[in-house]
């Protein structure tokens, strides 16, 4: 298999720490071993889409979630990304062909991953393929966006998006959704609708969230800083 | 002090400089121009279209007092979608870009919607953000940015403390306050919000207000100058107080329903006693 530059340095920028960490990493690190350096090394990447990224202030959100979490962390771009315990990709567009493999590697190799989808606050014709791409690297199925305002007086739900995982904790809605259809894992529903899963991938988890949680870390909620300090807390070797 | 009074007071029918006749046949100094509520003044209305509304003005024997909005009622700067917080940042914009051209140096803006939607703290950091990125451009085309009280209609900012407390976060020179002294309802004094924002005030907009709740439309409780609640008297007092010797726009929100341009000879009469202090 021809080898890129970029693969390469970011073999080797993994296997920097390995090789201080101890003799255990040998060239055939198994995913065991892959987890295990990743949990012995608590970054987090928050990525940036750039164009690709349609709710910027999720972005900046995480940014300033994760800044008050106290987890160290760093900004890259997609052709950055490099493994770390915690990937949070905010807001992307649907239908991103080429991020989906390397999320799904990464993942592979230990990292949680947390994408939050974007799909409902883009154009309409890019839901088809972000169907396709969740689908086939993750397991995951969704539904079309839907539109939670406004709400029809008597058949209304209250405006908060219910997590049971990592911790119980409701957080407003964001006005549109991406539900996904069901299967396991599913951790927060708004209404009867599921909005977030989690799957295994590899040594690692992908977690895909449907209602958008980074402007409500931007606006300083406090239920969506708890929720993303769990999912650090859930990163963070034992 | 100069009294102004909207061109979207006009009455349905009649043309630009008919309405231009009237209100200096009334006596007012100038004109407030509403972008995107009346068909002569447009987003779509070229630069060119907007330099002969000034000609317009002027030939009519005024000047325009400011431009003003109500497009960000339906596309706020505050909106979750990033799409609509787009076109709400271009309708400031164009605001600005046509201030120039009709030769003023404020706008109106209504800043932020709280809604059960869009909760407040949403709707105030974006709106900090939204006014500290258009602030620049403000300082550069020197028209100054007045964010209007809205306080009932938007839920948002209901203190002049508070609204204090904004305009410092928001901490650009060329934004400030266009006091609406009919806005505030029974959530405080109008001339209290005139002594504690006093240079900051960019425009001062005039109607009376009965003070029991209520909103526009079928609801509205807002009346004429002198017919509502507001203390004039204390108001006139606060201007003078902190030297407020710019523009009262008449923003009347009932309107006639007979002989509609009786209401602009009362409203500029009432303006005159209220600069005279003849109350």
């Amino acid at each position: 298999m021809p080898v890129t530059r970029r693969r390469f340095l970011g073999v080797a920028a993994c296997a920097v720490p390995g090789a201080l960490a101890g003799a255990r990493l040998a060239a055939g690190t198994n995913r065991l071993n892959a987890a295990l350096i990743a949990r012995r090394n608590p970054t987090c990447t928050l990525v940036d889409l750039e164009g690709d990224c349609v709710l910027r202030e999720s972005l900046d959100g995480f940014r300033r979630g994760l800044g008050a979490s106290s987890a160290p962390f760093d900004l890259a771009n997609a052709d950055q990304m490099r493994r770390a315990n915690l990937i949070v990709v905010p807001g992307a567009a649907p239908g991103l062909a080429n991020l989906a493999p390397r999320l799904r590697d990464l993942a592979h190799d230990g990292a949680t991953v947390i994408y939050e989808s974007g799909a409902a606050y883009a154009e309409a014709d890019g839901f088809g393929s972000e169907r396709r791409l969740l689908a086939r690297y993750f397991g995951i199925e969704i539904a079309p966006p839907i539109d939670l305002w406004p709400m029809t007086p008597g058949t209304a739900f209250a405006p908060y998006v219910h997590y049971e995982w990592p911790g119980r904790v409701m957080v407003r809605d964001f006005s549109r959704a991406t539900p996904v259809v069901g299967g396991k894992g599913l951790f927060a529903r708004l209404g009867e609708a599921p909005v977030a899963q989690r799957v295994q991938v590899g040594a690692g988890e992908f977690i895909f969230l449907g209602s958008p949680l980074g402007p409500h870390l931007w606006s300083g909620d406090r239920e969506a800083q708890t929720l993303l300090e769990g999912f650090v807390r859930f990163c963070q070797p034992a | 002090m100069k009294k102004s009074i909207g061109d979207n007071m006009i009455p349905h029918g009649w043309s630009f400089e008919q309405g231009l006749d009237l209100i200096k046949k009334c006596g007012y100094d100038g004109v407030e121009l509403w972008i995107g509520d009346t068909s002569w003044f447009q987003m779509s209305t070229t630069d060119a279209q907007v330099t002969d509304l000034l000609r317009k003005v002027q030939n009519a024997g005024l000047v325009v007092s400011n431009v003003s909005t109500g497009l960000h009622w339906d596309s706020p700067l505050s909106a979750r979608d990033p799409k609509v917080r787009a076109q709400a940042r271009r309708i400031v914009e164009r605001q600005i870009e046509t201030a120039q051209i009709v030769k003023t140096d404020a706008i109106l803006v209504v800043a932020g919607l709280v809604t059960a939607e869009v909760p407040y703290n949403e709707v105030y950091q974006r709106c900090v953000e939204a006014l500290q990125a258009l602030g620049p451009k403000a300082e550069s085309a020197k028209v100054k940015i007045g964010c209007e009280n809205c306080n009932s209609e938007q839920r948002f900012l209901l203190s002049p403390r508070e609204f204090q407390t904004f305009l410092k976060d928001v901490n650009q020179p060329w934004v400030g306050l266009h006091l609406d002294v009919g806005n505030i309802h029974d959530t405080g004094f109008a001339e209290q919000w005139i002594e504690m924002h006093g240079p900051n005030i960019t425009r001062i907009h005039l109607k009376d207000v009965k003070k029991h709740r209520g909103r526009c439309g079928e609801e509205s409780v807002y009346t004429n100058l002198f017919l509502g609640n507001n203390d004039w008297k204390a108001i006139r007092a606060a201007l003078q107080k902190v030297n407020y010797d710019g523009w009262l726009v008449a923003e009347m929100e009932d309107r006639y329903r007979f002989a509609l341009d009786q209401q602009f000879y009362d409203t500029a009469a009432a303006i005159d006693r209220l600069i005279q202090g003849r109350l």
